[in-house]
């Protein structure tokens, strides 16, 4: 019999070279993501028990679950904590990173200076040196009392203010709003940046239009500037709350730290997913708000 | 007085007299300019304020690590130190065992960081180029890696990694030898390696993502052109594509090698004994607790911060010195990635 020789079109070829190049990924994605994602769904509904060095799995349903709402002490608090956290923080972390980035993007002397010391932050908040410097990992110090860290503590500030007689509820207000500008100045590094990318990828054309047609600054920025880095803020908006989600300095990591290294896998498992529903539901929020209103200049 | 006066009324009918629209113009120009000297003032303060909160933490390390830790709490002393000493900073180096724990660090950033830059490539001009079945799919696989926290697969990518059989060769091989083939690779490089090399490094699927807009956003016909001269998709990629990744791979390069530099999840994660720098200074709080009752000696207060201190700078120092060197390559390599758009 004589099989004839089907020709495949170059489309077809081509595609199974995508195959090729993204095997490596896929490999890894099975193998070093879904695997272990599934095996740590499977811990968070049994109760793990490690004995030589080997795993035993008891299906347990949600009873972990429940009991990291309902039963343990501190993942409830630690949860909210987080949460409101990282919800009141984004938006206030999103306005600052425009506004620097708009400011940034103008032609002023010494420009290229400050945006090297702006981008500095990336460089060494991204790890545990931050937490050195806000002064959070001296255990024994917090244990006895004493604050470690003396930057931008503006105790002397609020003892001034009360003794001017200021209602002691706008002195912790305006306290918690300069201690916050020190945390968002050191967690907007690479927010900043994509902004200025966004920023400088508007065509200047319509900026040089907008100025024929006598336009104000303000109406220039809301009607072509906004529209177009849209995108970019929602970016932008996803990374941050990725990013804080999964830092280091979470009451949740925190917790759930302490739960690995006492080999409580079952516990700890539980809470990681509590935490990643979360994120994923807030992510999707995002997308989905943010996809309706965006516009897209070349799509 | 009546000249004067009379002068007065003069300029004024003369003022009155004048174009309407010169006298408008001048006008708005006093006007904007005194606005525009007061914004950029009011920049500048905004500016200066928020570089001094980004400096005063180096600053403040800078001057701490040459102090006497006994003048820590000494008001006079304000940046410069009145004793300049330096050893806070050989303490820090003889607890930490800085040497080896540098080496240690570099190697697996660079290591990792290299096959990031390798794979993520690879990868993105695959997602870019290629339209073959489940190409979306596998891409929103690509953000979920972002999107997962590590923590929910930490403990059993561990346990995977202690009893590691090279992805189901070992147990191959068990088929043959009769006897279980894995062995541990915790504590050496390897586990962070493999991870980088198979596209799931840190914030791998970022690069990806970078590194497929910008594959997209180049011509169309620079691989039609290959085709036509007769390459196959792997050598234009070689030949045409990867030259021109220079700003996209230098990005990459960078942010990779920060990120596992100052990485303590997975650091700590896959190292117990022989830990890298990462780990050493976040847990240096506690090394410090254990080294006072080892050995001893009791650190005061102000050595303890002192010493803290000078671990930071230590740690950050060959970032900061990468960072002076290659500034302009971060903030402008970004711009022309072409991320965006």
């Amino acid at each position: 019999m004589k099989f004839k020789k089907r020709i495949k079109s170059y489309e077809k070829k081509k595609s199974r070279y995508g195959y090729y190049f993204i095997g490596l990924w896929v490999f890894g994605f099975i193998f070093l993501f879904l695997v272990p994602l599934f095996t740590s769904l499977i811990y968070s509904f049994s109760s793990v028990k490690i004995e030589a060095g080997y795993v035993i799995l008891k299906n347990v349903g949600l009873e972990n679950y429940i009991y990291a709402f309902t039963g343990d002490a501190k993942f409830p608090t630690a949860f909210v904590e987080t949460l409101t956290t990282v919800i009141t923080q984004t938006p206030l972390l999103i306005v600052f990173s425009l506004l620097m980035a708009i400011i940034l993007n103008q032609n002023f002397y010494g420009r290229s200076l400050v945006r090297a010391i702006f981008f500095l932050p990336v460089i060494i908040a991204s790890g545990v040196v931050i937490n050195i410097i806000k002064g959070d990992s001296i255990l024994s110090l917090l244990v006895s009392g004493q604050r470690a860290s003396m930057m931008f503590e503006v105790t002397s500030t609020q003892a001034f203010m009360q003794n001017l007689g200021i209602d002691s509820k706008i002195i912790t207000f305006i306290t918690n709003s300069v201690n916050d500008i020190f945390n968002l100045t050191w967690k907007s590094g690479i927010q900043i940046l994509i902004f200025l990318a966004a920023l400088q990828s508007v065509p200047v054309q319509l900026y040089e239009v907008s100025k024929v047609e006598g336009a104000t600054a303000w109406e220039t920025f809301w009607k072509i500037t906004f529209p177009l880095i849209m995108p970019m803020i929602m970016v932008n908006t996803i990374y941050s709350v990725i990013d804080n989600y999964i830092s280091y300095s979470t009451p949740v990591f925190k917790l759930i730290q302490d739960y690995s290294q006492k080999i409580q896998f079952d516990s700890a498992s539980a809470m990681s997913w509590i935490n990643f529903i979360v994120i994923f539901a807030i992510v999707s929020i995002i997308y989905f708000v943010f996809n309706r209103k965006t516009f897209y200049l070349t799509d | 007085m009546e000249k004067i006066g009379l002068f007065l009324i003069l300029l004024k009918e003369k003022w009155d007299n004048k174009d309407s629209y010169l006298k408008d113009v001048r006008f708005k120009v006093i006007v904007h300019k005194v606005k525009s000297f007061f914004v950029g003032i009011s920049i500048f303060v905004l500016l200066f304020g928020i570089s001094f909160i980004i400096l005063y933490p180096l600053l403040y390390m800078l001057s701490v690590s040459f102090r006497v830790p006994e003048e820590l709490f000494d008001p006079s002393v304000v940046w410069i130190p009145k004793t300049f000493t330096l050893d806070n900073i050989k303490a820090v180096w003889d607890i930490t065992s800085y040497p080896s724990a540098f080496i240690r660090t570099m190697s697996l950033a660079l290591l990792s960081t290299v096959c990031q830059c390798f794979t993520c490539s690879l990868v993105g001009y695959g997602f870019a180029r290629f339209k073959f079945k489940g190409r979306e799919v596998l891409f929103m696989g690509v953000l979920f890696t972002l999107i997962v926290p590590p923590q929910a697969i930490t403990m059993p990518l561990y346990l995977n990694f202690v009893h590691f059989d090279f992805f189901g060769l070992g147990s191959i091989i068990q088929i043959f030898t009769g006897s279980k083939f894995d062995i541990s690779i915790i504590d050496t490089i390897w586990p962070s390696t493999i991870s980088a090399f198979f596209g799931l490094g840190i914030r791998a699927g970022l690069f990806i993502y970078i590194y497929r807009q910008f594959f997209r956003n180049m011509p169309l016909e620079l691989e039609e052109a290959a085709y036509i001269d007769g390459c196959k998709p792997f050598k234009t990629y070689i030949r045409v594509m990867l030259p021109n990744t220079g700003p996209v791979a230098l990005v990459t390069f960078l942010f990779s090698i920060v990120w596992y530099w100052n990485d303590f999840f997975y650091s700590a994660l896959f190292f117990n004994k022989s830990r890298p720098l990462s780990v050493l200074v976040g847990n240096l709080a506690y090394i410090l607790d254990t080294y006072r009752t080892d050995t001893g000696v009791a650190l005061t207060f102000g050595q303890t911060l002192a010493y803290l201190q000078v671990a930071c700078l230590l740690f950050i120092l060959p970032l900061l010195i990468m960072y002076i060197f290659l500034q302009r390559y971060f903030t402008q390599s970004i711009v022309r990635a072409g991320i965006v758009g």
